[in-house]
């Protein structure tokens, strides 16, 4: 049941566009089993199916839902309830970053917490209040710099899944919120167990890497994160002087002026093969342990484990709208990634018309093109795109 | 069929070269010779006490003619009774008598391949062999560096030295093994059906007899896990022990149900030893209800011993304590 007038508007909005712009996603759409999204909730049904893409359309045009997801499974009978009785054929290859994930510096500038227990607020992600230690409500918001930044895990992965793994046949959509998915749809992978997806989001996450295993073999003959981690160990003993290392490895510094003196000779032996002594027990392996660390941190991937892992979970629709945004999950060719703005290219109303809105508030926002805000408690005029996002935000009202 | 050829088939049973023998036999469902299903029950028997039925097992024709033929009886007797977790130890054991074999005759594991179905080839060294993603992935792998993380992969290959590619092997073999069971018997003799209800009775029994001990709390130091074993003797000595190990040894007594009383004693003997400290830690941990570690966690905090090479085909110190307990019981 539709509350208010900002959620007929929406609900309107959202008509328009999908009479708009036909959906052909995903792919077999009749083996899929979707579930839909109203306002401010994101899955309130499942367990439905389309037998086509019209009939998909017809749904999105007369239902209009504001969040449509799929299953990475294919069902031979989709709809049917529970889900031992669906007929489980196979299943996708999904991973999905999310900015959440992200330690990130322009998080402090543009999402806010506030206290519902005594009313303080302030910057940043702060997850309990500062004045009475209440757990706060902390808004999020996304900007070019998040988006960049996941968009480099996001090629990472790519090329991971294209040289390492020999993966064919992938996409990469922008979820519409805060940030990516990538689906692997090769047959070979859609019979994967349960086992292999694991050990997959394992590597990728670099859970239960074992230095021993890993640097086993010499920098020539090392393949997988031991080439890596060989490669990056090198440029780390290169680069680094007695401070950093100690800062590192939490050793002195004077130990580790130690080791710089034989620098050359480390390297070398190490670049001829020759990893012993220098990793033996002897020779302080909670030191190369350290530094092992330090330098695979930054290789590994932060995906959300469960999306991976877990086949009976739905994901976002490609080319749907996102209800909390009004974005679209648009599909990315690889070759486009790299330049691809989600926040001006991921736009599914008009720039030009525009709405009177009463806005709450909101920080400085990147959207289609520009930067808005901050807005505080005031009544504006706003391009159709921007209101949409805001008021799909909850940010706003319709005046 | 010669003693080399009935060796293969007894390390391989669920082999085309066994299937042959046991084909050349020509009895059938209602005719099993009473000596094959002795030999069946004793196997499922020791498979029930986690013992190797391998053991003891004399080298010669007729007795490993025996072996190979008592194989599928033996899954019959598995399948009549039901049980899942019979099914996951038999296949262990049946993979792990076949890696024994292969580190003897490590020149069988390439045909041994193909006859899995698997596609593998000769790699440069110190490769030995490299195997596709797809098919590396087909059966999980306990090991830690079976564990893709931990392998070398590239292009879609994973490339694996000798000892890798056995062990990979053994895996593949327990799935398969795993996966043959239960066989579908729609009429079986009465005199099997006989045989492995008693056989069940009996397990069961037993395998109650453990859990009951160890649901009451009654501690046998004797079942330890070894990661626990260790870290118990080196307190028992009065050796330093650390922060993780002493955290992981607390909550493993705990979750036995050993009283906080004792478990504050165990460190008495430790240099550091201060009592309130410890009985703080003791009151806070059981207070918070904190499970166990699992073995990948134990393996995180270099606490586990020989990377679990002690404890195949276990996942938590609990399960290695129960089993080692049983084992006790059945003794």
């Amino acid at each position: 049941m539709i509350e208010n007038k900002s959620e007929q508007f929406l609900v309107e909005k959202f008509r328009n566009f999908y009479e708009q712009h036909r959906v052909e996603q995903p792919p077999a759409v009749e083996k899929r089993e979707f579930g839909f999204g109203v306002f401010k909730r994101k899955i309130a049904d499942r367990h439905l199916a389309f037998r086509n893409y019209n009939e998909l359309n017809a749904f999105l045009r007369e239902e209009v839902p504001f969040y449509l997801s799929y299953s990475s499974a294919y069902y031979r009978f989709p709809e049917a309830q529970p889900m031992s009785e669906k007929g489980l054929q196979g299943a996708d290859l999904v991973y999905e970053f999310d900015v959440d994930d992200f330690k990130l510096d322009c998080q402090q500038g543009h999402n806010f917490w506030r206290c519902p227990q005594c009313a303080a607020e302030g910057k940043g992600n702060v997850q309990h209040c500062t004045s009475c230690s209440s757990k706060t409500l902390v808004e999020e918001w996304v900007c070019p710099e998040c988006m960049k930044a996941v968009k480099e895990q996001v090629m990472k992965l790519v090329d991971v899944l294209r040289d390492t793994f020999s993966f064919q046949d992938f996409s990469v959509n922008y979820s519409g919120a805060k940030g990516f998915h990538v689906h692997v749809r090769s047959s070979s992978v859609q019979q994967f167990p349960h086992s292999a997806r694991v050990e997959l989001v394992n590597f990728l996450m670099g859970q239960g890497i074992e230095m021993e295993n890993v640097l086993a073999l010499s920098p020539q003959q090392s393949k997988g994160w031991g080439k890596k981690a060989w490669s990056a160990l090198d440029e780390l003993l290169r680069k680094a002087d007695a401070d950093s290392l100690a800062g590192i490895s939490g050793s002195r510094s004077k130990e580790c002026g130690k080791w710089l003196e034989e620098r050359e000779r480390i390297l070398s032996d190490l670049k001829s093969g020759k990893r012993f002594p220098w990793l033996s027990k002897k020779n302080h392996p909670a030191f190369w342990k350290s530094l092992f660390e330090h330098v695979m941190r930054p290789q590994f991937l932060p995906i959300d484990r469960q999306t991976s892992i877990d086949i009976a979970k739905i994901v976002r629709c490609p080319e749907t709208l996102h209800g909390g945004t009004g974005l679209v999950a648009k599909i990315v060719p690889l070759e486009q990634l790299a330049s691809f703005d989600p926040l001006s290219q991921a736009i599914g109303f008009s720039t030009q018309s525009t709405v009177k809105l009463a806005v709450s508030k909101t920080p400085k926002f990147f959207l289609a093109g520009q930067w808005w805000g901050p807005f505080e408690n005031e009544i504006l005029e706003l391009p159709e795109a921007v209101a949409v996002y805001l008021l799909a935000r909850g940010s706003a009202e319709v005046k | 069929m010669g003693l080399a050829e009935l060796k293969e088939a007894q390390a391989f049973p669920f082999s085309q070269q066994a299937e042959r023998v046991v084909k050349g036999a020509k009895f059938s469902l209602d005719d099993i010779p009473f000596p094959l299903v002795q030999r069946a029950v004793q196997i499922v028997e020791s498979v029930g006490k986690g013992d190797n039925f391998w053991l003891n097992v004399q080298q010669h024709e007729e007795t490993l003619e025996r072996e190979v033929l008592a194989f599928p009886v033996a899954k019959i007797l598995l399948s009549l009774m039901k049980n899942q977790s019979m099914f996951e130890r038999f296949a262990e054991q049946v993979s792990e008598n076949a890696f024994e074999y292969l580190e003897q005759n490590s020149e069988k594991a390439l045909d041994l391949c193909q006859e899995l179905g698997i596609p593998i080839f000769l790699a440069e060294k110190p490769f030995w062999a490299r195997i596709s993603l797809n098919d590396f992935l087909q059966a999980p792998h306990g090991l830690p560096y079976l564990k893709l993380v931990n392998a070398r992969v590239e292009g879609g290959k994973v490339f694996l030295n000798k000892e890798e590619l056995l062990q990979f092997l053994k895996d593949a073999i327990k799935q398969r093994v795993r996966a043959s069971l239960p066989i579908s018997i729609p009429k079986p003799p009465i005199e099997l059906k006989q045989a492995a209800a008693l056989l069940a009775s009996s397990i069961f029994q037993k395998q109650q007899q453990a859990a009951e001990s160890f649901l009451k709390g009654k501690l046998e130091l004797s079942a330890l896990p070894p990661c626990f074993a260790h870290i118990y003797e080196q307190l028992l000595k009065g050796e330093n022990v650390n922060h993780s190990a002493r955290f992981n040894i607390s909550a493993f007594f705990n979750a036995l149900g050993m009283p906080k009383e004792q478990i504050v004693q165990l460190f008495k003997r430790t240099p550091n030893w201060n009592e309130r400290v410890a009985r703080y830690q003791v009151d806070s941990l059981v207070a918070k209800k904190y499970t166990p570690a699992n073995c990948d966690t134990m393996r995180s905090y270099n606490l586990c011993i020989q990377n679990g090479a002690l404890c195949p085909g276990i996942k938590t110190p609990r399960q290695m304590y129960k089993r080692n307990l049983y084992k006790g019981k059945s003794a």
